[in-house]
């Protein structure tokens, strides 16, 4: 059953997928399944290991479920400055 | 060189001297209008004693804050007419931008301090003593300087008080540094130490206000801490060309009630997350990337960036601000928010932020507050941290030496036998703290067991500097 999910993109990986805001229907069950996806769907090229997702305001770890209707953040690092 | 004359002012008083480039000079002259009132003449009276030495100090303050190679000034005492020279004030430096703002300081504070007082004789007849500066309290011009802020609610001359007692160490003072020290210079933070190792580019410029074209080739550390201490003359400043390795970090976090990290590298960004729970300082991190920024406080019992990553990542995973660009308003909004901060903090207002990671998306005005929770296992801050500074006293034998001065302290006859290459000898059986040469020492014995209890019982001593290098010589 695919579920209704919110995507925010932050830093490169908003660079990368082109936009920082989408909305998705997924049969993906965790952070780490979604940006698998994410990959092979747009091509992003960040490495997979330094991608940290936030669930509704919280960072989580990657392997949470996920539910319908959740507001998915990813953020790579940044120290730009 | 200071002077107080009754004759009259007119040659140059500085030499050539062979590094300057520059050298300015300014001359006040008696004008024949004074608040509207047509001047005849003017009439100057020092407190000769006084005004000679404070005249020496500010000279030296000149010199040392502009790195002049030569200042000096007269003032005229006397009866002097219209058109007379009252003060001359001399400033010469290698480059023109400093001679200038030395030249300002100079008059300013002479103005400021320097305790002359002039008679005006106007045309009509009447005569009156103006304060031309030095009895005017230093006091009330600090206050002066910061009225509109001490309005705030719950602020006052306590809230000042607070800033004005307050220690903080900003690293970095590229395009997140220079806004932040701005604004904590302005707001009357007393003690500032700026720590950026960099060179100042013409690349820089777009999001470091603080520099100008001229600066290009100086020192960030060296030329921010010229601009906060003439924007603010009531702060101290302290600068460190320097880079923040595990070596130091610690005397700068021990001296520092809070820190921010306005740096531009992973390497740093975790290296000052390790040292605030370590040495339990509040430390405000902000980065960049392109139009978005990102800012996190870290401070002990709560989350550090290895709660999140782990691993410091490798410092090309993602763009720098010179692959990828960046807009200097943005650094100037986030090191603003960092300076916000870190005042909210010293003034004692409730707590903000705890524990969250703030993004700001400046193409749309969004910003999120992501919560981020303590990792049980988190290698800095969990139940079984593995990274450990405090106790770096030990230098591996195969780590880059040349940073360090060698002390070899074991006896001459040992040391005769299997010497020490380069080390100075410092025998432990004579060792006085007075022998301990300038910078950051490694002591060296014969297999690292005397040097690192030296090490320990020197930094008990208060003497941070100081490290072992395992295995000693033998070792080596």
């Amino acid at each position: 059953m695919p579920i209704t999910l919110t995507i925010r993109y932050f830093a490169a990986l908003r660079e990368q997928r082109g936009l920082s805001f989408e909305s998705i229907s997924t049969d993906a069950a965790t952070p780490a399944d979604l940006f698998r996806q994410l990959v092979v769907s747009h091509g992003l090229t960040l490495d997979p290991a330094l991608v940290r997702a936030s669930v509704n305001g919280a960072f989580v770890e990657m392997d949470q479920a996920l539910e319908g209707g959740d507001e998915v953040v990813f953020i790579p690092p940044v120290a730009g400055g | 060189m200071f002077r107080v004359q009754t004759s009259p002012i007119s040659e140059p008083l500085l030499t050539g001297h062979p590094a300057s480039g520059a050298t300015a000079s300014f001359v006040g002259t008696v004008r024949d209008l004074n608040e509207g009132r047509d001047v005849e003449r003017l009439e100057y009276e020092a407190y000769e004693p006084l005004a000679s030495t404070e005249g020496a100090k500010i000279l030296a303050e000149a010199m040392d804050r502009f790195g002049l190679l030569g200042a000096a000034c007269v003032h005229r005492v006397g009866m002097l007419e219209i058109g007379d020279v009252a003060i001359r004030a001399e400033a010469q430096a290698r480059h023109r931008h400093e001679a200038f703002l030395a030249c300002e300081y100079i008059v300013d504070e002479v103005k400021r301090r320097v305790p002359i007082w002039k008679k005006e004789h106007y045309i009509d007849g009447a005569s009156d003593w103006i304060n031309a500066g030095g009895a005017a309290d230093a006091a009330a011009q600090e206050h002066d300087f910061y009225r509109r802020q001490m309005r705030l609610p719950s602020f006052g001359d306590e809230g000042q008080a607070k800033l004005r007692a307050a220690r903080v160490l900003v690293v970095g003072a590229g395009g997140l540094g220079c806004p932040a020290l701005v604004y904590l210079a302005a707001a009357g933070v007393g003690h500032i130490t700026l720590v950026d190792s960099d060179r100042i580019e013409a690349s820089n410029l777009h999001r470091q206000p603080l520099f100008v074209y001229v600066d290009r080739g100086r020192p960030k550390a060296e030329v921010a801490a010229e601009r906060l201490r003439a924007q603010n003359p009531f702060v101290q400043v302290q600068a460190q060309v320097d880079r923040v390795t595990p070596v130091n970090v610690g005397v700068l976090f021990r001296e520092a009630d809070l820190v921010l990290d306005c740096t531009d590298n992973f390497a740093t960004k975790f290296l000052l997350s390790d040292a605030a729970i370590l040495y339990r300082k509040p430390v405000i991190q902000a980065s960049l990337y392109q139009f978005e920024g990102q800012m996190f406080v870290i401070e002990p019992g709560g989350p550090c960036l290895r709660c999140l990553w782990p691993e410091t990542p490798a410092s090309d995973c993602v763009g720098s601000c010179a692959e990828v660009g960046v807009l200097g308003s943005v650094a100037g909004v986030l090191g603003a928010m960092q300076a916000h901060e870190a005042l909210r903090r010293l003034l004692g207002h409730p707590e903000a932020l705890k524990g969250e990671l703030l993004t700001f998306d400046l193409t749309t005005f969004e910003t999120h507050g992501l919560i981020v929770t303590r990792n049980p296992a988190c290698p800095a801050c969990g139940s079984s941290a593995s990274v450990v500074l405090e106790e770096n006293y030990e230098v591996e034998p195969t780590a880059d030496l040349s940073f360090y001065t060698l002390v070899d302290i074991r006896e001459p006859d040992e040391s005769a036998v299997q010497p020490c290459l380069g080390a100075r000898l410092l025998p432990l059986s004579t060792f006085g703290l007075s022998d301990l040469p300038e910078g950051e020492i490694l002591l060296v014995c014969q297999v690292g067991i005397r040097s690192l209890d030296l090490a320990i019982r020197l930094r008990k001593q208060g003497i941070q500097r100081v490290h072992s290098l395992r295995g000693g010589v033998e070792a080596l």
